[in-house]
C-alpha cells in the first residue's frame, strides 16, 4: 500500500449530531453529538477497522460517510469510476451530491449491513434481493441479472440453484453471504461492513471472513470494517481506528496499535479481551463505570473520568487527535511519555 | 471434590408438525461444588435447551423430557430435578439463572428493587421492608453505585451493564448453590463483560457457589471455566479440564471451532481454517457421528455408528472414533 497516491475516500471533519430542536410537546431535546470531527482517509485496497463500544458513534460514522444520514458538517470526497463516466470529475464531494448524483455515487460505495434477518426482503427470492442493486439501476434485462447474481452467489460460496428461495429457507450464515454479494452487485470499490459476522456462529464467521479477504485481493476492494470484536478487527484491518464517545482517539497501522497503543481507551480495550488460552497474562486492566451520557460529555478529554492517568490538565483541555509517529495517530496530552501495556504479550 | 449438579444420560425432543425431533440425545455432564463447568458450541446445539431442562423451563407442552436424570444435592440431601414440580421447589432458592438479554429477562414495569424483593420475600419470607434493606446491600454487592436510589428504577432507565448487574442481584438474592449463566456477557462490550467476569468470579469465591457458564466464546471460557464441554447437536462431544481442551482438543469439532476464532496474538498473513458447511437443522441430523457431514477426518464407520465416550488420558473424554489419534 502506498501512502503517496491520492486516497480512495476522503473524510474531514465529519460531524454527525442527532436530536437539538424541541420534542412533540414542546420540550428541548438535548444535541447528542454521534460523530464528532471524524477525519479518516482510506485508500483504494484498504481495510480500516473502526472499533469501540457500542454508542461510541461506530455504525453512524459508517452510515454519515455513505450519507445514508445527513452529516451536520464535514466532507466527503470519493474517487468514483461510475461518477468520473458520467460527470468527468473522478473525484466527487459526497455532501453536495444531488440525488442523482447520490445515485451514481452509490453504484461504487456499497454497505454490509449487520442482521441478515432484517437485511433481506423476506417477500423477494434471493435472485430478486440480490439482484435489486441492478434493476434499481436499469441495468441488464431479466436473464442478464440472473446471470450476475448466479455469479455473484458463486463468489461468497452459496449454490446459484439457491436463488429462487426465499431469505427463511436458510440459515444465518448463508443470508449474511447473500448481504455480502448484493453489496458487490454493482462491483463497488468502497465497503462499508458494519459488524458484518458478528452475529454469525464462530465457524461461520471464519468462512465469511476468508470470502471478505479473497475478495479483497481479487477485487482490489477498500473497507472500513466496523466491529466490536478486537481479535476480528485485527486479523481483517490495515489499519485501525479507536472511536470513543463520537471521537476517534486513535489511529494506526494494525500491527503497531496492537503492539504500541498510544492512547490509554485503546490499552484498556485491549486488556479488556479474554485470550482464549491459559497461558499467563498480566492483570486485566478493569475499566470502572460506564461510558458517560453521550448528551453531556465530560469537559475537557472525554475518557479522563474513566482514565487511570488523567491529570488536571485533562479536565481543562480537550486533547487534538496528532500524530505521535508516522502514520500513528493519538488523542491524548501525553500520548509519548505514558508507558502503555501492548496487547500481545509475546 | 462433590458433585453438586449431576446431568446423566438426558434426552429432550421438540414436537414438531413431522413428529418428535430429538434436540438433546444423551447429554452428561456435571458440576463441581464451587467450580464452574463452562458449555460451548454454536447456536442450535442444545447448550440453552440443557439450562432450562435443569432449571425446569422447557417450553410445554412443544418439549418435554424422554430420558436421563438431573441430580441436584444441595444441603445433604439429593433431588431428581427431571420430577414434576421439583425444580420449582429449588428454582430461585437452590439454583438461579441469568440469561443473556437483561431487557427481555427483566420485567419492564416493575422496579429492579421490587424484583429482587420479590425472590426475597416468597424464598425467605421477609417483609416489605427487610426484603428493601437486602436488595440495597444486593445491588452494592454486584457493584451498583447509589443503590438506595437506583432500587427505584425500572429496567429501562439502567445501562446495559447496570441491567446485567441488577439481574445477577436477583440470581444470587438467595445465595443459591447453583448458577446457570446463559451467555452472560455476550450482550455486552468487552470492557463492561471484564467487570461482569469478575464479578462473577469474586461472588463465586465468596459464596462457593458451583456455575454451569454457557458461552459461544473460546477466551470466556478460558478464562472462566474449570471444566469444559463442547457440544454439538444435542450431544457432549468433547469434556474434560479447561486447559488439557484449549491446548489439546480431541475432537476434531472441538479442533475446529478453536481453529475458527482469530486471536489477538495472530497474524494477518496466517489463514483461519473455518470448519467446512453449517451446522445440519436437528430434524435432519445425521445418523452415525452428529458431526461426519463436516469432520475433515470422517470415514466409513462414523457415517454408521454413533461413537461413545473414549477416555483419554486424565479426564479428558471425546466423542469420536478416531480420538487420541488425530
Amino acid at each position: 500500500m502506498t501512502v503517496a497516491r491520492t486516497p480512495l475516500l476522503s473524510v474531514k471533519d465529519l460531524t454527525k449530531h442527532f436530536g437539538g430542536k424541541h420534542s412533540l410537546l414542546g420540550k428541548p431535546r438535548p444535541i447528542i453529538p454521534a460523530v464528532d470531527a471524524f477525519s479518516l482517509d482510506i485508500h483504494a485496497g484498504e481495510t480500516v477497522g473502526l472499533v469501540g463500544e457500542s454508542g461510541c458513534g461506530k455504525t453512524t460514522a459508517g452510515r454519515t460517510i455513505l450519507r445514508l444520514l445527513e452529516p451536520t458538517s464535514g466532507s466527503v470526497h470519493f474517487r468514483s469510476r461510475t461518477y468520473a463516466e458520467a460527470r468527468g470529475p473522478e473525484r466527487a464531494d459526497v455532501v453536495a451530491a444531488d440525488s442523482n448524483e447520490l445515485r451514481l455515487l452509490r453504484r461504487d460505495m456499497q454497505i454490509i449491513f449487520q442482521d441478515p434477518y432484517s437485511a433481506l426482503n423476506p417477500r423477494l427470492t434471493l435472485a430478486s434481493n440480490v439482484g435489486e442493486p441492478l434493476r434499481a439501476n436499469k441495468m441488464g434485462n431479466r436473464g442478464e441479472r440472473r446471470e450476475r447474481v448466479a455469479e455473484l452467489l458463486e463468489r461468497v460460496g452459496l449454490a446459484p440453484e439457491m436463488m429462487d428461495r426465499y431469505p427463511h429457507e436458510f440459515s444465518g450464515g448463508q443470508r449474511q453471504r447473500a448481504v455480502i454479494a448484493r453489496a458487490l452487485t454493482l462491483d463497488p470499490s468502497f465497503v462499508v461492513a458494519d459488524e458484518a459476522v458478528s452475529a454469525l456462529d464462530v465457524s461461520i464467521q471464519a468462512q465469511v471472513l476468508n470470502i471478505l479477504l479473497d475478495l479483497q485481493a481479487s477485487r482490489n476492494l477498500a473497507f472500513l470494517f466496523i466491529a466490536h470484536d478486537l481479535a476480528v478487527v485485527k486479523y481483517v484491518s490495515h489499519r485501525v481506528a479507536v472511536m470513543y464517545l463520537g471521537r476517534v482517539v486513535e489511529l494506526s497501522p494494525t500491527d503497531e496499535l496492537f503492539a504500541d497503543p498510544r492512547h490509554p481507551y485503546t490499552e484498556a480495550l485491549m486488556s479488556a479481551v479474554p485470550p482464549p488460552h491459559r497461558r499467563k497474562r498480566p492483570p486485566r486492566i478493569t475499566l470502572a463505570g460506564d461510558v458517560p451520557n453521550p448528551a453531556a460529555p465530560p469537559s475537557g478529554c472525554h475518557f479522563r473520568t474513566r482514565c487511570r492517568y488523567a491529570k488536571d490538565r485533562c479536565v481543562s483541555e480537550s486533547p487534538a487527535l496528532r500524530e505521535i509517529r508516522p502514520g500513528h495517530l493519538a488523542a491524548c496530552h501525553y500520548a509519548e511519555k505514558l508507558t502503555l501495556r501492548p496487547a500481545s504479550v509475546r | 471434590m462433590s458433585l453438586l449438579l449431576d446431568v446423566a444420560d438426558l434426552s429432550v425432543s421438540f414436537r414438531s408438525g413431522r413428529g418428535r425431533v430429538p434436540a438433546l440425545r444423551g447429554v452428561s455432564l456435571s458440576v463441581k461444588k464451587g467450580q464452574t463447568l463452562g458449555v460451548v458450541g454454536e447456536s442450535g446445539c442444545g447448550k440453552s435447551l440443557t439450562a432450562l431442562a435443569v432449571m425446569g423451563l422447557l417450553p410445554v407442552p412443544d418439549s418435554g423430557i424422554d430420558g436421563g436424570s438431573i441430580m441436584l444435592r444441595t444441603g445433604g440431601s439429593e433431588s431428581d430435578l427431571t420430577k414434576t414440580n421439583s425444580a420449582r421447589r429449588h428454582r430461585g432458592k437452590d439454583m438461579a439463572m441469568i440469561f443473556q438479554e437483561p431487557m427481555t429477562a427483566l420485567n419492564p414495569s416493575f422496579t429492579i428493587g421490587e424484583q429482587i424483593g420479590e425472590v426475597l420475600r416468597r424464598h425467605e419470607h421477609l417483609g416489605r421492608q427487610a426484603a428493601q434493606e437486602r436488595s440495597i446491600d444486593l445491588l452494592r454487592s454486584v457493584g451498583i453505585p447509589a443503590p438506595e436510589s437506583r432500587i427505584k428504577l425500572y429496567p429501562h432507565e439502567l445501562s446495559g451493564g447496570m441491567r446485567q448487574r441488577a439481574m445477577i442481584a436477583i440470581a444470587i438474592a438467595c445465595a443459591p448453590a447453583l448458577l446457570i449463566a446463559d451467555e452472560p456477557t455476550t450482550a455486552l462490550d468487552v470492557t463492561i463483560q471484564a467487570q461482569v467476569l469478575d464479578l462473577l468470579r469474586s461472588l463465586q469465591s465468596q459464596l462457593g457457589t458451583g456455575i454451569l457458564f454457557i458461552t459461544h466464546d473460546m477466551g470466556v471460557i478460558a478464562e472462566m471455566a474449570d471444566e469444559v464441554a463442547v457440544m454439538y447437536l444435542g450431544t457432549v462431544v468433547e469434556k474434560g479440564p479447561t486447559a488439557s481442551i484449549l491446548e489439546r482438543p480431541a475432537h476434531p469439532y472441538t479442533q475446529g471451532l478453536i481453529r475458527s476464532v482469530p486471536t489477538i496474538e495472530m497474524s494477518r498473513e496466517l489463514r483461519l481454517t473455518p470448519i467446512a458447511g453449517s451446522v445440519p437443522s436437528l430434524s435432519r441430523a445425521p445418523s452415525g457421528c452428529r458431526f461426519n457431514t463436516r469432520c475433515p477426518h470422517a470415514f466409513e464407520k462414523c457415517r454408521e455408528q454413533e461413537p461413545p465416550m473414549h477416555v483419554l488420558d486424565g479426564s479428558q473424554q471425546a466423542a469420536c472414533w478416531l480420538a487420541g489419534e488425530l
